[in-house]
């Protein structure tokens, strides 16, 4: 707004009968969030170096030794290689497994059937967790459909109980997760100009070959966005790997969760979340730098 | 390819779309599915929660009185926490859409950040944060932490309708002498009521199903429903927890529906 030559609307505007409306009205939010958002989070690192007290508090120490801890405890470092791993593996499935659907829901021509596969696929986006979670735990257990019609395929010898497991955890986060695949993959395809891809089919390629060389590099922005969102994401799950799986299928961040509502060290699960945050953060920046690329080739 | 070459192209481009559209209805069975498991075995007549239910009752639906307490505990943290998110987040996009400051930049990110971050770590940060000033165990923390965590949607949907908002009509306002608060009142409230409550709904129904923040505030006295669920599960198998379950389906459903019209179609 400030970059153009002011309207009249806007210079009435800026010359308020009362000019610190500007500040008056803004100094509710920045204070709300500065207060209970900016506070808290600095207030984090400062008790990350904190020394913790039996139950549930903590004082002042300014030490590193929680970092020492962490990094030096082979139980925590294999969490923490561990839910990157799931992150991965979540990521590369949700990848394979929704740009297919993405670009297949893009293709069609009706909108009321893109806007019903849309709808189941953003039916359950914000449901919580558990109930998702629970489901699956009901479809997998031993009784149930998935192991009865598995054996009766063969696939399994005899209907056993999926769950839990690291299967039943992969496939929880898959359906969790899949969501902001598709939708963030369908919005780049949707963006794509068809008549590129005509183009190259008159000039003759071959369907594949128009993939691979024009639908595939002008939705990379959308990949690696839709990644980013999928591996950040999970790597924050805490209540899946509780659910589905059993203690080797805890991430971190149920580690986390653990040290502060059940051993009551607050000073140590302020210690992790800081790793996982610093994580976060450089998975963001190498995205951020990644996209920032992709526009940069485009231009 | 060289396979491919030997084949018509009509008859390939069939094989393919329909090999595609198959893929397609797998992947969709695979989503639709445990949400219709859940809803059918809320009218289960037997004692466990397995798949084919054993016969169909009501029976489960009289065993929702042990969930009331949980239900008005969610209710009562969701309300007030969607309704700070939304004036928090709505002021935030208003002062940001008419101004420019010099902390403009920090106060968006601080207004989008937080739904980024892992709960788990709001939670933690919380929790930390109320041990220090010394209040812990009280529903209000649970509020306030509920409403900094959803504040980036009405923040998002409110900065969008802004944006789309013709500037004129305010300017028509102002020059036939309004003051600025009467502007808001008349003309610009309402034109983006629409996403105002898109995103009080947003904040309400993620408040309504979010678990880790809750559990870790709640100073383990305060049961919202996912808690309840959460602690049932670890106890008992029973159908009740379908019949809850449907329940925060349907809620959770209807309330999206509403909140996507209302912000004109999310995601088309």
């Amino acid at each position: 707004m400030s970059t153009e030559e002011p309207t009249l609307g806007e210079s009435i505007i800026e010359n308020d009968i009362w000019p610190r409306t500007k500040y008056l009205i803004v100094s509710y939010p920045a204070a709300v969030l500065a207060l209970f958002f900016v506070l808290p989070l600095l207030l984090l690192v400062v008790v990350s170096t904190f020394e913790n007290i039996e139950g549930g508090f903590f004082q002042p120490a300014f030490t590193f030794e929680n970092y020492v801890r962490f990094f030096g405890s082979d139980l925590f470092q294999g969490r923490m290689i561990y839910t990157l791993q799931v992150a991965g593996l979540t990521t590369a499935s949700c990848l394979v497994i929704g740009y297919p659907l993405a670009y297949y829901i893009a293709s069609l021509d009706s909108e009321l059937w893109r806007r019903v596969y849309l709808s189941i696929i953003i039916s359950s986006l914000f449901l919580t967790f558990i109930i998702r979670a629970f489901a699956w735990q009901v479809l997998l257990s031993s009784d149930s459909i998935v192991p009865t019609v598995a054996s009766s395929l063969g696939i399994l010898q005899e209907p056993v109980a999926l769950v839990p497991s690291y299967m039943a955890l992969i496939v929880g986060m898959v359906y969790v997760f899949l969501p902001f695949m598709v939708l963030t993959l369908y919005t780049s395809i949707r963006e794509v100009d068809d008549s590129l891809q005509e183009a190259s089919r008159s000039l003759g390629a071959m369907p594949l070959t128009t993939f691979r060389n024009v639908t595939l590099p002008l939705t990379k922005g959308g990949i690696v966005s839709g990644s980013m969102l999928v591996f950040v994401l999970s790597l924050g799950v805490y209540v899946l790997p509780r659910i589905l799986g059993n203690p080797p299928q805890w991430t971190l961040a149920v580690l986390i969760g653990n040290q502060v509502g059940v051993e009551g060290n607050i000073p140590y699960g302020a210690t992790i979340s800081i790793v996982l945050l610093l994580v976060v953060g450089a998975i963001l920046a190498v995205g951020w730098y990644l996209l920032g690329g992709e526009r940069r080739v485009s231009i | 390819m060289s396979i491919a070459d030997g084949v018509d192209p009509n008859v390939r481009d069939r094989l393919t779309a329909g090999i595609m559209r198959v893929f397609a209805w797998v992947v969709l069975l695979f989503v639709l599915m445990p949400l219709v498991v859940i809803c059918a075995m809320a009218f289960t007549s037997g004692e466990f929660l397995v798949f084919p239910p054993e016969g169909v009752s009501l029976r489960w639906f009289g065993e929702l009185t042990s969930w009331l307490d949980a239900i008005r505990n969610s209710v009562v943290v969701a309300i007030p926490a969607a309704l700070i998110a939304t004036t928090v987040g709505g002021t935030a996009a208003y002062s940001l859409d008419r101004h420019d400051y010099r902390f403009g930049r920090a106060l968006a990110a601080a207004a989008t950040v937080p739904i980024m971050l892992p709960p788990v770590i709001v939670g933690v940060m919380f929790m930390t944060f109320f041990i220090t000033i010394g209040i812990s165990g009280n529903i209000w923390n649970l509020i306030l932490a509920h409403s900094i965590f959803l504040t980036p949607f009405p923040f998002i949907l409110i900065s969008q309708g802004l944006a789309d908002l013709d500037q004129s009509y305010e300017e028509a306002a102002r020059n036939l002498g309004a003051s600025q608060l009467r502007t808001v009142r008349t003309i610009i409230f309402p034109l983006v009521r629409a996403n105002v409550i898109a995103g009080f709904l947003f904040a309400f129904i993620l408040s309504l199903n979010e678990y880790i923040i809750a559990w870790l505030l709640s100073g383990f006295s305060i049961q919202t429903v996912p808690i309840q669920i959460f602690t049932s599960l670890r106890y008992s198998y029973s159908p009740v927890i379908a019949v809850i379950s449907l329940l925060f389906i349907i809620v959770t459903f209807v309330g999206l529906t509403i909140a996507d019209y209302l912000a004109g179609g999310l995601w088309e």
